[in-house]
């Protein structure tokens, strides 16, 4: 599963980078490289940047609270979305803005985005879930995993 | 006219910066191209390289020495596109030149000066400037009296380095190990090594026969152009193929023999696009995989007439697959095409099927029109991964008009 994405710095507005305290999150893989905004499953407080309606913004990743109504989880995959096992939490399509995704230890390139659905809890608080499709013969042999998100306009 | 130069233009790691051309956010970055499987790294940038990353290391030990590396998925496609483009823009500066490889160019250079109203230097730097500008990759360019010296200077310069050599570069030499030179391998190199020839200047300086007895006359040809005598002309066209061959990887290794077969079927198809494209047949089939880590050579079949059919070419194929070894696990393969013909200068037959067939030619008319492998051998169906990633349709061998690999 994707663990990871990055986002460059100079595609998120600075408001948006003061109000979620972005700044811990600023990375730069080499000295003439731009900086990017690292955005990791793993982080304490997962976040996702996420074109929804019409805007850039900085949403929970999945939800990880037991007593919050959203599923338990970061990903969704598109089979089961399609069966309709989460049509009763109103799934409403969004994009996750990404230059880069991690899987596996491997950092890879991402044209345009990643699909991903956003889910309101009881609270009317927004939570996004990257959807997954089975991985390409490519994409498998490059990262060892047999899922990859479901990329914008191409697929790896 | 003035002391005739030869050009040689050479893109610095040409795939990523054709990558980062439509890509800002991978400038900067250590970046590595995959090959057709994503196992190998078939490119790297200049950042990835001083991580110890080489061509050829699987992705498993490039993510290792560079844990921060992004990966991008190769596009010949796009690769040729901007090739094509170099290759235009050197053409409006340059009344010949020679398409050696993707990357690399020679170009006679003696108007170099008269089109930029600059002296040799300036305007070689002018030229890549204007080559940063217009196409968007960084070039090495070397100029010298001959094309050997020019590519020695060029290699010498990267990553983007102008060098102008002049008959007189006995430093420049000096400095250069004789493996250095286009044309010398590691065996050539041990020969040479062997008469105390080590460095570029000590081959210059070497007895021309000595040269020839050692290295052919190809070898001598190397010790003329090193006096900036230039015996190796520019070729504006690509002479005609002595052998057209298709094959590759069989994705992973497999002893599976449907799938085995299903790369032949592939490779045959691929082959025969090649032939169409070159309007060509060929007389003999030969039929190389590599199986266990050997190169096993299984046979080369005669065509009863000269012939770009597929069930001929198929027929032939398919006994020589059959008779190899069926334990061991086959990870390559490669069909080769020899004693090739013009397709109009072939002597016709009441006796034998046509070279090829209405159905051949019907195939080969609905993919121009529909994309390549719209219609394909139904043998072909075990690859579905290959077939189902439309990137695998276009491959390096696909890029045509090009001198070398």
């Amino acid at each position: 599963m994707c663990t990871g994405i990055t986002i460059a710095w100079r595609d998120v507005p600075a408001k948006l980078i003061q109000k979620h305290q972005l700044e811990e999150r600023i990375i730069q893989r080499s000295e003439t490289a731009e900086k990017e905004i690292l955005f990791m499953q793993r982080h304490r407080r997962p976040l996702l940047p996420v074109f929804y309606q019409g805007e850039l913004r900085i949403l929970p990743w999945g939800n990880r609270q037991r007593n919050i109504n959203a599923p338990l989880a970061q990903w969704c995959d598109l089979a089961t979305l399609e069966s309709g096992a989460w049509s009763m939490y109103h799934p409403e399509p969004a994009e996750i803005q990404a230059n880069f995704g991690l899987e596996r230890g491997v950092w890879f390139q991402i044209r345009e985005g990643i699909k991903a659905i956003l889910i309101h809890d009881q609270h009317e608080q927004p939570h996004v879930y990257m959807l997954l499709q089975p991985a390409s013969h490519y994409y498998q042999v490059m990262t060892g995993y047999e899922k990859e998100p479901l990329f914008l306009g191409e697929q790896i | 006219m003035g002391t005739r130069f030869i050009g040689h233009i050479d893109s610095d790691c040409f795939y990523v910066s054709c990558e980062r051309i439509r890509s800002y956010s991978l400038r900067g970055v250590p970046c590595g191209v995959l090959g057709n499987q994503g196992a190998c790294v078939i490119a790297k940038s200049y950042e990835l390289k001083s991580y110890g990353v080489k061509t050829g290391h699987p992705i498993w030990e490039a993510k290792k020495l560079c844990p921060h590396a992004v990966f991008v998925k190769r596009d010949f496609h796009w690769y040729e596109v901007i090739s094509r483009q170099l290759l235009d823009l050197l053409k409006t500066v340059s009344p010949q030149v020679e398409y050696y490889s993707i990357d690399e160019m020679f170009f006679d250079a003696s108007e170099l000066q008269r089109y930029f109203q600059l002296p040799l230097y300036e305007a070689t730097r002018a030229l890549q400037t204007l080559v940063q500008e217009q196409v968007g990759v960084p070039v090495s360019i070397g100029i010298a009296p001959s094309r050997t010296l020019a590519k020695l200077g060029s290699d010498a310069s990267k990553p983007f380095g102008v060098r102008v050599i002049e008959k007189e570069c006995e430093p420049f030499l000096r400095s250069q190990p004789v493996g250095e030179l286009c044309g010398v391998g590691s065996k050539s190199a041990r020969k040479l090594h062997d008469r105390n020839i080590h460095t570029c200047w000590d081959f210059r300086k070497a007895d021309r026969l000595m040269i020839r007895n050692l290295l052919t006359i190809k070898g001598e040809a190397l010790w003329w152009e090193l006096q900036g005598d230039a015996v190796n002309p520019i070729q504006t066209t690509r002479p005609p193929h002595k052998a057209i061959a298709r094959g590759g990887s069989c994705g992973g290794k497999t002893t599976d023999p449907t799938r085995i077969r299903a790369w032949a079927v592939r490779n045959i198809e691929r082959l025969i696009e090649a032939l169409d494209h070159h309007r060509v047949y060929a007389r003999h089939i030969s039929l190389q995989i590599d199986a266990n880590k050997t190169a096993l050579w299984l046979g080369r079949t005669p065509l009863m007439v000269p012939s770009a059919s597929f069930r001929m070419i198929y027929d032939a194929v398919i006994p020589m697959l059959d008779a190899a070894p069926t334990t061991h696990p086959v990870s390559h393969m490669h069909i080769i095409a020899e004693n090739l013909t013009w397709r109009d200068k072939i002597q016709r037959s009441l006796f034998f099927e046509e070279a090829q067939s209405p159905l051949d030619q019907l195939k080969r008319n609905i993919n121009q029109k529909l994309g390549r492998f719209a219609i394909r051998s139904a043998e072909t169906l075990p690859l579905h991964e290959i077939y189902h990633d439309a990137t695998h349709n276009y491959d390096i061998c696909d890029v045509s008009g090009k001198m070398c690999f």
